[in-house]
């Protein structure tokens, strides 16, 4: 198992997830968000091919209102 | 019509979604503006905060180009991953480029902001940065790659107004090229006016229109000030000056003495 944090919320996985796998099921909103891990953005395209490791700090945003 | 980048559009107006009192009023009040472009955000998933697929659904709806920003940002590279997930998400290379100095009065960090946009440009961005009215980063900024400028006319939110009109006048002048918009500060209708009177190409506001008692009349006043003032500017505003001088005819004045 690793433990990853999704928006600052622990999550357990198996070892090895892909962030595909991992967002199946999270079941995040629609299509309507991007993803960073440790600060760095992760196109949708790489989301099956992003092994997830221990620790990874995952950032799921989605729009917002903005000034 | 004006040309701002690559789009062309009718209004001078940009408008935030933020701050409305609901959602239906933000439709309602950005309709009223007539703004072509809205400028919107990424967060977290909040369920009490609005936004998400909900909120993404009525902007959709309005069909305007969408401005996203890179707001809360502190540090380069949270600014640059933003406005990469940001251009993945809004499907768009513009982006608004806040990378924030100072938490008392949100004032960009001019260092920051510079880095953040040469490497955004090099990515293939369009970047609209929101700065301060500093005459030497704004040089910087475009020999960076900026073709459009958004300096503050106050802090984020103040509805101070324009607050050093010699700034902005000096990079009006020294920047007959550039696209320049007013961002921030915008309080009152007649701000705006001020703004495009002197030249401005545009003025982004948020919070005048959405904490306004009646948002939706304050986002058509907004409308007619921005159009009342580019028309001034157009039409060649009188220069100031010192001494009076009467405009009555002198010639025929009544009860005249030798």
């Amino acid at each position: 198992m690793i433990t990853v944090w999704l928006n600052s919320e622990q999550k357990q996985l198996e070892d090895p997830t892909c962030l595909a796998e991992a967002l199946a099921r999270w079941q995040p909103p629609g299509e309507g968000f991007a993803i960073a891990i440790n600060e760095v953005f992760v196109p949708r395209a790489n989301y099956a091919a992003t092994q997830l490791r221990d620790g990874d700090q995952i950032e799921l945003l989605v729009p917002m209102q903005g000034g | 019509m004006w040309q701002l980048a690559d789009q062309s559009l009718e209004s001078r107006l940009l408008i935030g979604s933020a701050l409305y009192p609901s959602p239906s009023i933000m439709q309602d009040a950005i309709r009223a503006s007539g703004a072509g472009v809205v400028t919107l955000s990424l967060r977290r998933q909040n369920p009490g905060a609005g936004g998400g697929n909900d909120f993404w659904a009525l902007l959709r709806e309005l069909d305007l180009h969408l401005l996203p920003n890179t707001a809360g940002c502190h540090s380069v590279k949270e600014a640059i991953t933003t406005a990469q997930m940001a251009r993945e998400l809004f499907d768009t290379r513009w982006i608004k480029l806040e990378v924030i100095g100072d938490e008392y009065n949100l004032q960009p960090d001019p260092f920051g902001l510079l880095e953040a946009t040469r490497e955004l440009i090099s990515q293939g961005f369009e970047v609209l940065p929101y700065c301060t009215d500093d005459l030497v980063l704004c040089e910087k900024l475009v020999d960076a790659g900026c073709r459009i400028l958004m300096p503050w006319g106050a802090p984020i939110g103040t509805g101070k107004g324009l607050i050093n009109p010699y700034a902005l006048n000096t990079l009006r002048q020294r920047m007959p090229d550039i696209t320049l918009i007013v961002d921030a500060g915008i309080g009152a209708p007649s701000h705006a006016a001020q703004a495009l009177e002197m030249g401005y190409d545009g003025v982004l506001l948020n919070t005048a229109v959405a904490q306004a008692s009646d948002p939706v009349a304050m986002a058509t006043a907004f409308k007619h000030a921005v159009s009342a003032g580019r028309l001034a500017y157009e039409a060649g505003v009188m220069p100031a000056r010192d001494m009076a001088q009467p405009s009555t005819p002198v010639l025929g004045t009544p009860f005249w003495k030798p």
